[in-house]
């Protein structure tokens, strides 16, 4: 496994604290509130952010043939 | 003498006639308005609902046929789960209208245990899908704030659960996890509970963040307490196809669990107040004769990167009709706005790297080999500042396993440990168990809160 950056392993990392937590580069990068007004550039923020997520992931590779878990396990009594 | 605002106590007090269900229902309605609103922790009372199911409890013990522990015992749940004719909001300003005609599988298992509704309570708003960065993501106006300081947050997002538990309104509530959002609010509320296995209860009549993440739970007063109520809502329902089969039933067997330590980094995170409240919990343990032995968790692919991309897709899709409309604009963390607009565009390459990986991650079940439960700090650090963004105050709160628990659909049973020395921000425990392991956590949980002889 490839070894993630800081700002990678924070994106992932800080995901887990609330339940879904913030936003996980804004939570490193942004010193202050943001300032909510400009909703274009909280936009091209979050994509941005979305495609550090996907970067980050690529670095972590699978193992050949690993499958999906599966949306849940049918049991029976 | 003052009642103890436990199910064990107000069971008792029921069962003595000091007072009735009513009278009960009443006081819980009034502390809700009082103690509660300080603390923004109900969006709203089932005041009609509530004296009506106490008044029927209380004819059933006038006749002799109570229900059981729970019945007259008053309740609220998670503005999530779905009550019949009662709004049920999402903690969404834009949900604000919303009535379902019907009640949660959950809520209609603890009306047929007696128990009584008192409070649809507060939460983050769509339980933080897109990612909050503000305690006020909320449709109250505010944050909801720590049932042990005002000027701290009551943690998310089952906030409003934690603090009128924290505060004494209610004995217990129904809250929801998805990675975090029920430990959290122990945690900053210094309360008991339990995020059951998942599947273990059902989510019928629960709005959807993650449907292969979220678990329905409870919070409480006492750790036994989230056992009982466990077993009340606990178990398989046809509506909802992911629950479990397998039983839930508290064991008594002799063979105490073993508990499981790792490495915690509490000098790195400056937490010496954690540390001492952990290491009490460890003595207190060994002296009830419990095995502590330290463990080595195997080491997996970042768990936090597949929770961010698993609740980015199934929260886009869930509330897809939500985010493309106009009434997005409505929420107060336009952070979080951004966040569920933007994760419309997640790729499936994403998505399902995240459900493979999360297959590679079962490999962490060999800490079992080791121990029958881990105990961890929920956080490093106590409750955090109500009146500032996450992205300022997140800070050496450390990383104990959440997203791995939550990806592996592990049980954890929270239990308050300590405090902040300055603050006074509660500081939590977790005992985390293999799946369908949920009484084992709670019974380590239950001994670990007894007060030492």
């Amino acid at each position: 496994m490839e070894k993630l950056t800081r700002r990678e392993l924070t994106a992932g990392a800080i995901a887990l604290g609330l339940g879904i937590g913030m936003r996980p580069a804004e939570a490193q990068n942004t010193p202050q509130t943001p300032a909510v007004t400009d909703a274009e550039k909280l936009l091209a923020d979050a994509r941005a952010q979305l495609k550090s997520i996907g970067a980050a992931r690529r670095q972590i590779k699978l193992a050949d043939g690993s499958e999906p878990a599966t949306t849940f396990i049918p049991e029976r009594p | 003498m003052e009642l103890e605002f436990t199910i064990g106590g107000l069971s008792q007090a029921l069962a003595s006639k000091e007072l009735s269900s009513v009278e009960l229902t009443q006081m819980a309605l009034s502390r809700l308005r009082e103690r509660g609103a300080k603390h923004r922790v109900a969006r709203e009372l089932t005041e009609a609902r509530a004296l009506a199911e106490a008044k029927a409890s209380d004819e059933r013990r006038a006749k002799g046929k109570t229900l059981g522990p729970h019945d007259g015992i008053p309740y609220g749940v998670k503005d999530l789960l779905a009550t019949k004719g009662i709004p049920t909001r999402w903690g969404s300003v834009g949900h604000g209208d919303q009535v379902f005609d019907y009640d949660a599988t959950v809520v209609k298992r603890l009306s047929e245990a007696g128990a009584v509704l008192v409070a649809k309570l507060s939460m983050i708003e769509l339980a933080g899908g897109g990612g909050y960065d503000v305690p006020w993501a909320t449709d109250m106006g505010g944050a909801v704030l720590s049932s042990a300081n005002p000027a701290l947050w009551a943690g998310g997002s089952s906030s409003g659960s934690g603090a009128a538990v924290g505060l004494g309104c209610l004995p217990f509530a129904i809250g929801s996890e998805t990675s975090g959002s029920i430990l959290c609010p122990c945690a900053f509320n210094g309360i008991s509970g339990i995020r059951p296995t998942y599947g273990r209860v059902s989510r019928h009549g629960a709005m959807a963040l993650s449907w292969t993440l979220d678990k329905i739970g409870v919070l409480s007063r006492a750790a036994g307490d989230s056992a009982t109520v466990l077993s009340v809502i606990a178990g398989r329902d046809p509506a909802d196809k992911s629950t479990t089969f397998r039983p839930f039933a508290m064991e008594s067997g002799s063979r105490k669990p073993v508990v499981g330590v790792v490495k915690e980094a509490f000098a790195a995170n400056r937490a010496s107040a954690c540390e001492e409240g952990y290491n009490r919990v460890i003595e207190n343990l060994r002296r009830q004769g419990y095995e502590v032995v330290p463990v080595t968790m195997p080491p997996v692919p970042s768990a936090g990167l597949a929770v961010s991309i698993l609740v980015d897709g199934d929260g886009a899709s869930a509330h897809e009709n939500f985010i493309r409309s106009e009434k997005i604009e409505q929420m107060p963390d336009k952070q979080q706005l951004a966040g569920l607009k933007a994760s419309l565009e997640q790729p499936t390459v994403d998505y399902l790297w995240a459900m493979r990986v999360r297959t590679e991650m079962e490999s962490a079940n060999a800490v079992w080999r080791e121990c029958d439960v881990l105990f961890r700090p929920i956080f490093y650090q106590g409750a955090l500042a109500a009146d500032k963004p996450l992205s300022q105050t997140w800070v050496r709160m450390g990383n104990t396993d959440i997203p791995l628990a939550n990806l592996l659909g592990w049980p954890a049973a929270a239990i308050p440990m300590a405090e902040d020395p300055v603050t006074k921000g509660p500081i939590g425990g977790q005992f985390i168990g293999p799946a369908y392991a949920d009484a084992d956590c709670l019974r380590v949980a239950i001994d670990a809160t007894r007060r030492p002889d």
